[in-house]
């Protein structure tokens, strides 16, 4: 099947077209970098494969996401690129245009928010456009879908077709003839565009290098005419650098194009976005706003929408859906052992995690909307120097604040960070976010020992991770990042309002991986763990208290004696945590053998103080990342070391702050 | 006691089933275990180079 | 003259970028913050934060250390 890929400048919306082409729902969103990896769909009319890449400014990588980019042109088969470009944004998308035609593979352009441009008072000849570029051109809008049919039709017209005599060149001049040279020493044997190859190399691109470093034995020569080329350059004064004048040439070129084919009517200045950022990027107000916008979602999550929802569904499933289960059972013949396994396993275990759906799914509403609007740049210009005292960037918020949906996510967004280490920085601290698994511990505890304050504790819970992450990462900056001097440059997008319905896909596509987890995984962990509760060394249908699971969490119980939460029950419930956070809560439902989240909560006062619960979310939100983070730890590092360090490092530090919350909250309580 | 054992098989096979495929997902990690990701079938291609070169 | 130099909401021709590092300057070049364009102090963030600046029409936020690298006129 033909293999068509999607390249262009970062938030120019290549995976809203591609979700669009392909009917898929990926993730999308308004600041730079939310895709980081290569994804691939089946186009509509099942006539190929359309991939998606990360957005990329040039071809010359910086970070991880953008060498996703290069590594595909180097090493991957396909038909055609498809480039998208931003029509607002012009003169800054074709330089990256300019490198997608050098390459030599035949080109469309998808001319995207041509809307936009419009109301900033940008007329495009697309005709002609076509003709300089020598190149397709098809206008779109990627939001509203306007033109995708055309693009796609057009995609897939003579797929086979390459560019024999382009049209379009750009001569470098003074550069021309290190070219020529290069291209002659340059191998004929792979199917790489010689040119292309030659350029890129010259202008510094490290992927490239490294590509001709492994198929070529005489780099060292090149890497010679490079240095006497670059020297001769800053002595006649061309440019300070070579990178510096390719740009330049490029960008000469570029705008003679643009002189045209535009035609600038009005110079809107688009007051919208400027008023905004007036406000939440103030001096003073910048992070109070952006701290006042994370009350409103707790609130709104327990306090004033979520919990009376969460209460509302609890109560359907201990009476309507418990009772009929039992009748249901008892009309087919069921044993007390099915009868058993089926309400105080599966229904105590699920239906005490699917209880608090409603919480979730309004927390990642706000999070979606926050990915939408182009808030999410300006949150972390607005942290940045925060994030700077302890040797981390700005940027670095972003994957932390995916991480309060999922850890997983959170930590694949660390790839847009330039520097390693602090990029290896920001994946340690990324499982200290309080993921929207935790969130059910939470609402349990609060629900039974805050129910005044719910909202308030819970913020203090969030804010408690982040305050540990911050003071982690000094100390491990201090230790690790000496040398690497950290860099903060982010693009801020214009603010856009988001549709209803991508808000509410994002929000979907987001908390139907939370319902699909209660389904399968949550389901087997429930019937297991109620299996472990109901058998003993001693047989079957044993007490309790003589148990397997309670041998096995009895084993840890001393070790959580001082942290207030001594009991089997508890250690056997953390100990289940670690394949997901939220089976935490599924067990203690199976375990205190309740119908439903409010008796189970009269039964945690018996066994928790509001101090020792306090001890215990702390504990859930530190302790160990889940088994999925572990292993994407595992892979974004590629090192093990590392990955047991986020384990371990996270264990001790979740044990020495519950100690000091139970230990000092016990001198004043 | 027909029903009671295919509704115990059932059931059984069903969690262990389920058990065993979230593991094996975790534990490819990345796009694999992330809840949020299923209708993306990639082979999320980077290369497995250390990040850390200092 | 310095970017950081300017009056907030002020405009200047960017004349030097030559002297910040490497990896910040390659991506200013890529987002278009190149010696000859006009670019406009839009902001600073408080206790020595980063600057937000205008360039081609679009918002982009560099610290100040950097931005008082950059030589404008």
């Amino acid at each position: 099947m033909s293999q068509f890929a999607l390249f262009g400048n970062p938030n120019t919306g290549k995976t809203s077209l591609f979700n669009n082409l392909t009917g898929s729902y990926e993730y999308v969103g308004n600041w730079s970098g939310v895709t980081v990896e290569k994804k691939v769909g089946k186009l509509r009319n099942q006539n190929g494969l359309l991939i998606d890449l990360p957005g990329v400014y040039s071809l010359n990588p910086l970070s991880r996401d953008e060498e996703v980019v290069t590594e595909f042109l180097l090493t991957e088969e396909f038909e055609k690129i498809l480039n998208i470009v931003d029509a607002s944004q012009l003169k800054r998308n074709l330089q990256l245009t300019i490198q997608l035609i050098e390459f030599g593979k035949s080109l469309l352009v998808g001319l995207n928010m041509i809307d936009v441009a419009k109301t900033r008072g940008m007329r495009i000849d697309e005709k002609k456009l076509e003709n300089l570029l020598g190149v397709s051109i098809v206008p779109i809008i990627a939001r509203s879908g306007k033109g995708c049919d055309l693009l796609s039709k057009e995609l897939i017209a003579n797929p086979k077709k390459e560019m024999q005599t382009p049209v379009f060149h750009v001569d470098y001049g003074f550069l021309e003839k290190a070219i020529e040279q290069i291209i002659t020493i340059l191998p004929n044997d792979s199917n790489l565009n010689r040119r292309w190859m030659a350029v890129q190399f010259l202008e510094g691109n490290k992927r490239v290098k490294t590509y001709l470093d492994q198929h070529f034995a005489h780099t060292d020569k090149l890497d010679q005419m490079k240095r006497e080329t670059e020297e001769e350059l800053v002595k006649l004064g061309l440019a300070p650098s070579i990178r510096q004048y390719i740009y330049n040439v490029r960008d000469q070129k570029v705008t003679s194009i643009l002189d045209q084919v535009t035609t600038v009517t009005s110079l809107n200045k688009t007051t919208a976005t400027e008023f905004i950022d007036r406000i939440v990027t103030n001096k003073f107000l910048g992070l109070p706003i952006f701290l006042a916008f994370m009350y409103v979602m707790f609130m709104l999550t327990f306090d004033w929408l979520g919990t009376p929802l969460a209460d509302l569904l609890d109560a359907f499933f201990s009476g309507p859906l418990s009772e009929g289960l039992a009748k249901g059972l008892a009309a087919i013949g069921a044993s007390s052992f099915i009868k058993d396994l089926v309400l105080d396993g599966i229904v105590a275990g699920v239906g005490g995690v699917l209880v608090f759906v409603p919480q979730i799914f309004i927390m990642f509403f706000f999070i979606s909307f926050l990915e939408d609007s182009g808030y999410m740049a300006r949150v972390a210009m607005v942290m940045d120097r925060i994030m700077e005292s302890i040797g981390l960037n700005g940027k670095a918020f972003i994957p932390m604040i995916i991480g309060f949906g999922c850890n997983v996510p959170g930590v694949m967004a660390a790839r847009t960070i330039e520097q390693p280490k602090e990029r290896l920085l920001t994946i340690l601290l990324t499982p200290l976010m309080s993921c929207s698994a935790r969130l059910p511990v939470y609402a349990l505890f609060v629900g039974a020992f805050f129910v005044k304050y719910q909202a308030l504790v819970v913020l203090s819970l969030y804010v408690l991770g982040i305050v540990v992450a911050m003071i982690v990462a000094r100390v491990f900056s201090f230790l690790l990042l000496k040398g690497e001097k950290s860099v903060f440059v982010i693009e801020l997008p214009p603010y856009r309002v988001p549709q209803a319905l991508t808000l509410w896909r994002s929000t979907w596509e987001k908390g139907k991986g939370f319902i699909r987890k209660a389904g399968t995984f949550i389901f087997g962990g429930s019937v297991f763990i109620w299996l472990l509760t109901y058998a003993g060394p001693h047989g079957l249908n044993v007490k309790m208290d003589d148990s397997f699971l309670a041998m096995i969490g009895g084993v840890l119980a001393p070790i959580f004696q001082p942290l207030g939460f001594g009991t089997w029950q508890a250690g056997a419930s953390l100990l289940t945590g670690f394949l997901a956070k939220e089976v935490v809560v599924a067990t203690m439902n199976i375990i205190y053998q309740v119908p439903n989240a409010v008796s189970l909560q009269g039964v945690l006062s018996t066994h928790y103080s509001a101090l020792s619960a306090l001890s215990f979310m702390a504990f859930v939100l530190l302790y160990v990342p889940c088994l999925a983070t572990v292993a994407t730890i595992r892979k974004e590092t590629a090192s093990k070391k590392w990955t047991y360090i986020s384990i371990i490092y996270a264990l001790i530090i979740a044990y020495i702050i519950s100690i000091l919350i139970y230990q000092i909250g016990g001198l004043f309580f | 006691m027909f029903v009671n054992i295919l509704i115990g098989l059932i059931i059984f096979g069903y969690a262990g089933w389920m058990m065993a495929r979230h593991i094996k997902k975790s534990k490819q990690g990345k796009c694999a275990a992330c809840e949020m990701n299923k209708s993306c079938s990639s082979s999320c291609s980077i290369p497995d180079a250390p990040t850390v070169s200092k | 003259m310095n970017l950081t130099d300017l009056k907030q909401g002020t405009k200047a021709i960017v004349s030097d970028i030559s002297k910040i590092n490497d990896l910040v300057q390659q991506r200013l070049i890529d987002m278009g913050l190149v010696e000859g364009v006009e670019v406009c102090l839009k902001r600073t963030m408080p206790f020595g934060g980063p600057v937000m600046v205008e360039v081609c029409g679009q918002c982009l936020s560099l610290r100040r250390r950097e931005a008082s690298c950059i030589g404008v006129r």
